[in-house]
């Protein structure tokens, strides 16, 4: 093929644009996700922590590549680089003269396979990096012309491809071996071979006697994946692949198409093709969406977050407690919040998991709410539930706010200290140490002073079911805590009990409202209708319209017999459908 | 100049360079302006009395305040070395050693200097007493996150007090596939040596471990007639037994209190288990009082713990969550017959609930003389409350004396855990002084009932005390290491 660097060139670019397109626009919220997941401090213990470890090397290139991800085009730029940078080094490994056609449409087959293993969410940059490492050593042995020299080198860099990429030092010296027996398959050569996988067997072992991790984690890991103990698959596939493919390679060599470059495009079209619909299997788009509402709820972001729900209801609970919070920063909540579906109290303010995901949306709501405190546990605690032990930039942010809103002024100074060994928080924690001792700084503060203002002032338990309570405080202890009786209203009709929906209206004098919100004059009608006959007067703050849309709603369910789709269909965004249908 | 002596000026050359860049002994401002106060030093080792083996104590000024600190150690006999790097003290552990050598009895005399907006001020100089009697040479503590409920990542930790080194004794993923990892807790140690020791491994393939005369096992302390396994225990200093409590523990968290959560039991009773027969009795369980923390007296002829005082009639009833800040605990102790392992009737050693107080973690001094423990408002977990402070009384006499504590305690912050070093001469003490939240270890000389200032435990880099952001939990002196690895713990748990 004549013009073979060029349409290699070019068949590369269009692969990391791909690449890059894809995380970009259909998985930025997977990169947001990883970034805040980990805490890359630009400080010696931090550095040396992560390389004590074997595959240290590029666990830290991994995650200095990661913190890259709080900006979504950068971070897909980057794993679109590093996809490229394997596809090449593979095309070097395997091609075996200067326009290996076969060998360069193969070239793609891991990289393919490390897109598909990043769109798990908890696939870490880490391996990826490692498979770099590995390919880039396998390569330079290979450069050695001298065969003793070589092979005695090849021995040598088994362990130090494990302190540098890991486990991946069993495919690395699978490689080695074939690129030898490719050279000579002499009984020399075989051999050698097994001393070599003597070697790389023997070098976790070894490695056990030092370092205080499993002999199981030191073979498969450690730390390619975000769950210690699961298996990185696909991570593992796209190295093990690289083996077999130097095999298939060689045996392609020896097939001299006449039009190499339409056997090429071909060949490189279905791959891309069969790639595209594994990472699209791969890929899930339930959990970006789930990321996005974190994602913007992280950033306040409340009107996209409207937006987003208005185009698509949300269907789990990170999104129902981001939409629900956003409703009552936009003061919609008891208006609103029944034009999209609710699953009760476990969408508004769920009680505590140990997981590291959805406690931090939850955080979200209970520090805008001024409930400082349980922000503080929700975040600290989804901090210590990350798998593999890594510390997240975005709960040191929130454990900072957190206490310096409390007056723990060393405490607070912990975190930005730490933060300030950052590459995108420090100027933050920079700015926001000017806040450590000095509280009226603190209490002119937009956000940190109004929250120290809405804190509850009277000490009191939380176990997760006190919220009602918690929200009555919060209210008497700041009138015009808006959001705090938006969510207790709501938390009140989410339960079904319009009692105290009424009851607990008389919070709203201080706050302003021209007009009673919808949904709970939906539910003071309701309760009203349980305790009066048909004769009393009606409740005055109920407007005309509701009224007649409870009348209409009450006559469509006696006219098909209480069956909730027909009611449904009509009146699905009422609070009297929630109420008698959920 | 021939090609060998040329390579050996370059040689030398090269071994200079590197060698100062090893060691850095700056020399005294030239000129500074005279400060009349001590500095302002992290941590503040100003006038405190250190052992005569502890590592060194390094320390730094605020690198917000300062851009540089240069300190002259003197010796009693004269000998001055200068230190100072940036604006920490870093001291080489030889050069402190034979210091600490030459000054033992007498006092190391420091002066420090800071340079602050391009100009250099003199502090009054301190001194560093420098006790006869050395400390116990290791210390084992748990390193954990001030955490809720939820945990990650915990670890065993023995430090060499002499110097620097910290090595794990274990941790709680090594031996676990669960990503719930286990709790790692409770290390304890017969009479401060490591051949017979213990600690728990809750959750996954969970248990005891024993160490019994160097050899491990995996053991668990539950039996039909008992409220849960052992928790809190206590090595008899003789013999192969070990006094647990047994505990029903729950946690609920504040809404405004910075004590940020409270621990609680609904049940305790303490046991005795015998590790060569694995046999476990029960000491007491008295049905509506709650018996935690045993401690025994250093003959083993003794057993002290904590024991709640009755509610009032009316709180009786009602659910421990909204009673427990009513709940007071006094320190008793029963006789203890070795011979036929029978305990002797309850005798109350202090009244801590008649001052409206409450006692927990109690330890006796290797004479026999003093008790330590803390003592707070309310409960039995002082670690989370700011209001806990250490106590020290004698024993043996009708009328126990509270001896001064004043320079150990810190003010408005919890200081618990405390313990005594072999010889008697060291308070350790768990303490959240330095920023309300994560604990550390602080140590005080004890002689004669007189108790120094307290010091925080000395790190190479001053500033590791800041970026650690770890609690210091249960810390144990120790006399001898743990020998025993990481990985042959993890070998008791079945694969």
């Amino acid at each position: 093929m004549r013009q073979g660097r060029w349409v290699f060139l070019l068949s590369s670019i269009i692969f990391g644009v791909a690449v890059m397109l894809f995380f970009a626009l259909a998985y930025p919220h997977h990169l947001h996700f990883q970034e805040q997941y980990q805490l890359f401090q630009f400080n010696q213990n931090y550095i040396l922590g992560v390389l004590s470890l074997p595959g240290g090397v590029a666990d830290l290139a991994g995650r200095f590549l990661t913190q890259f991800f709080l900006y979504a085009w950068v971070g897909a730029t980057l794993i679109a680089l590093v996809l490229v940078g394997i596809q090449y080094l593979t095309y070097r490994l395997l091609s075996q003269s200067h326009d290996d056609i076969f060998a360069n449409a193969l070239s793609f087959i891991p990289s393919i396979l490390c897109c598909c293993f990043l769109c798990d969410e908890n696939a870490l940059m880490s391996a990826p990096v490692a498979l770099l490492i590995v390919l880039g050593g396998v390569l330079s042995i290979r450069c050695i012309r001298a065969e003793e020299i070589r092979q005695i080198l090849a021995i040598i860099s088994i362990p130090i491809i494990y302190m540098l990429a890991g486990a991946f030092v069993i495919p690395y010296t699978l490689m080695l071996i074939i690129g030898e027996i490719q050279k000579e398959s002499s009984l020399r050569v075989i051999l050698i071979s097994c001393g070599m996988l003597l070697v790389a067997s023997l070098v976790p072992v070894i490695w056990h006697q030092f370092v205080h991790c499993s002999l199981v984690k030191l073979y498969v890991g450690p730390h390619y994946y975000r769950i210690p103990d699961d298996f990185a698959i696909w991570a593992w596939v796209a190295v093990g692949i690289n083996p077999v493919l130097m095999l298939l390679s060689k045996v392609l060599s020896r097939w001299n198409p006449r039009n190499a470059f339409v056997v090429f495009v071909s060949s490189w079209g279905v791959l891309m093709l069969l790639g595209g619909m594994m990472v699209s299997k791969q890929q899930s788009q339930a959990q970006e969406n789930i990321m996005a509402y974190d994602f913007m709820a992280r950033n306040a972001l409340w009107n996209r977050i409207l937006q987003k729900a208005q185009a698509q209801a949300p269907r789990n609970q990170v999104a129902a407690v981001a939409l629900n919070l956003a409703l009552a920063e936009r003061d919609m909540l008891t208006s609103s919040m029944f034009e999209f579906p609710q699953n009760g109290i476990a969408g508004l303010l769920p009680n505590f998991t140990s997981d590291y995901i959805s406690p931090l949306v939850t955080s979200e709501a209970f520090y805008r709410l001024g409930m400082v405190n349980t922000a503080q546990r929700f975040v600290f605690e989804a901090q210590e539930a990350i798998p593999d032990f890594q510390k997240s930039a975005r709960c040191y942010k929130r454990l900072a706010e957190t206490n310096l809103i409390n007056g723990a002024y060393e405490v607070a100074r912990k975190y930005l200290q730490a933060l300030q060994y950052t590459l995108f928080y420090r100027e933050w924690a920079t700015e926001t140490m000017t806040l450590i001792g000095d509280d009226k700084a603190v209490e002119a503060h937009p956000e940190y002073g109004s929250l120290r203002k809405m804190r509850i002032d009277q000490e009191h338990f939380f176990g997760g079911n006190e919220l009602h309570q918690i929200l009555v405080w919060l209210l008497e202890a700041n009138p015009k805590n808006k959001i705090a009786f938006e969510y207790l209203e709501a938390s009140c009709m989410l339960v079904k009990d319009v009692e105290k929906v009424s009851r607990y209206y008389s919070y709203s004098e201080a706050l302003g409202y021209k007009e009673v919100p919808s949904a709970i004059q939906q539910a003071m009608l309701l309760h009203w209708s349980q305790n009066h006959s048909v004769s009393d007067p009606l409740p005055s703050n109920v407007q005309a319209n509701i009224l007649q849309g409870f009348k209409n709603f009450y006559s469509t369910m006696q006219a098909h017999n209480g069956n909730p789709a027909p009611v449904k269909k009509l009146y699905g965004n009422t609070y009297w459908s929630y109420y008698y249908f959920n | 100049m021939n090609r060998y002596s040329q390579l050996s000026v370059l040689f030398s050359a090269v071994a200079v360079m590197l060698l100062s860049s090893c060691v850095h002994n700056p020399d005294v401002p030239v000129s500074s302006t005279e400060v009349q106060n001590t500095p302002d030093i992290f941590p503040d080792y100003c006038d405190v009395t250190v052992p005569c083996n502890i590592a060194p104590l390094n320390f730094m000024l605020s690198s917000e305040v300062y851009s540089a600190c240069v300190a002259r150690v003197s010796t009693p006999g004269g000998e001055q070395r200068i230190y100072g790097k940036g604006v920490k003290v870093q001291i080489p552990e030889e050069e402190w050693h034979s210091m600490l050598e030459v000054s033992k009895g007498k006092s190391l005399r420091v002066e420090v200097w800071g340079e602050k907006d391009g100009l250099w001020l003199a502090f009054s100089p301190f001194e560093i007493h420098v006790a006869e009697e050395p400390i116990d040479e290791y210390l084992s503590y748990r390193l954990i996150e001030p955490s809720y409920i939820v945990y990650g990542y915990m670890e065993i930790d023995q430090r060499n007090l002499t110097s620097f080194e910290e090595r794990q004794v274990f941790n709680n993923k090594v031996a676990c596939d669960s990503p719930k990892g286990q709790c790692i807790n409770c290390h304890s140690y017969q009479n401060y040596k490591t051949d017979n020791m213990m600690f728990h491994a809750r959750g996954t393939a969970g248990g005891t471990i024993i160490v019994n005369d160097g050899k491990l096992k995996k053991v668990d302390l539950k039996r039909d007639y008992t409220i849960s396994s052992g928790v809190y225990p206590a090595w008899h200093p003789t013999a192969k037994l070990i006094a647990f409590s047994t505990n029903k523990t729950a946690q609920v968290f504040h809404t405004v209190n910075p004590n940020k959560t409270e621990v609680f039991d609904s049940a305790s009773d303490l046991i005795l288990y015998d590790v060569e027969t694995d046999c476990v009795s029960v000491i007491c369980s008295d049905q509506e009082l709650l018996e935690v923390y045993p401690t025994w007296s250093p003959d083993g002829k003794s057993l002290y713990y904590c024991k709640s005082v009755p509610l009032p009639e009316d709180m009786r009833d009602k659910d421990i969550r909204t009673t427990f800040q009513k709940l007071q605990y006094n320190l008793f102790r029963r006789s203890f017959d070795l011979a036929t392992r029978s305990f002797g009737e309850e005798e109350l050693v202090y009244d801590a609930a008649m001052a409206n107080k409450s006692v927990s973690l109690p330890r006796v001094s290797p004479d026999g003389s003093y008790i330590l423990f803390a003592e707070g408002q309310y409960g039995c977990f002082h670690i989370w409350h700011h209001d806990a402070d250490i106590v020290c009384i004698t024993l043996g006499e009708e009328m126990p004396l509270r001896l001064d504590l004043s320079k150990m305690n810190s003010a408005g912050f919890s200081d618990s855990y405390p313990s005594w070093s072999s010889n008697g001469h060291w308070i350790m003490v768990a303490s959240r002084r330095d920023d309300g939240n994560y604990s550390r270890v602080y140590l005080s000389h004890f002689k004669n009932g007189k108790v120094g200032k307290a010091f925080l435990l000395p790190q190479e880099d001053p500033e590791h005390n800041i970026y650690r952001l770890k609690s210091y939990n249960r810390p144990e002196f120790m006399v001898e290491p743990v020998e025993i690895s990481v990985n042959e713990f993890s070998k008791v748990f079945p694969k």
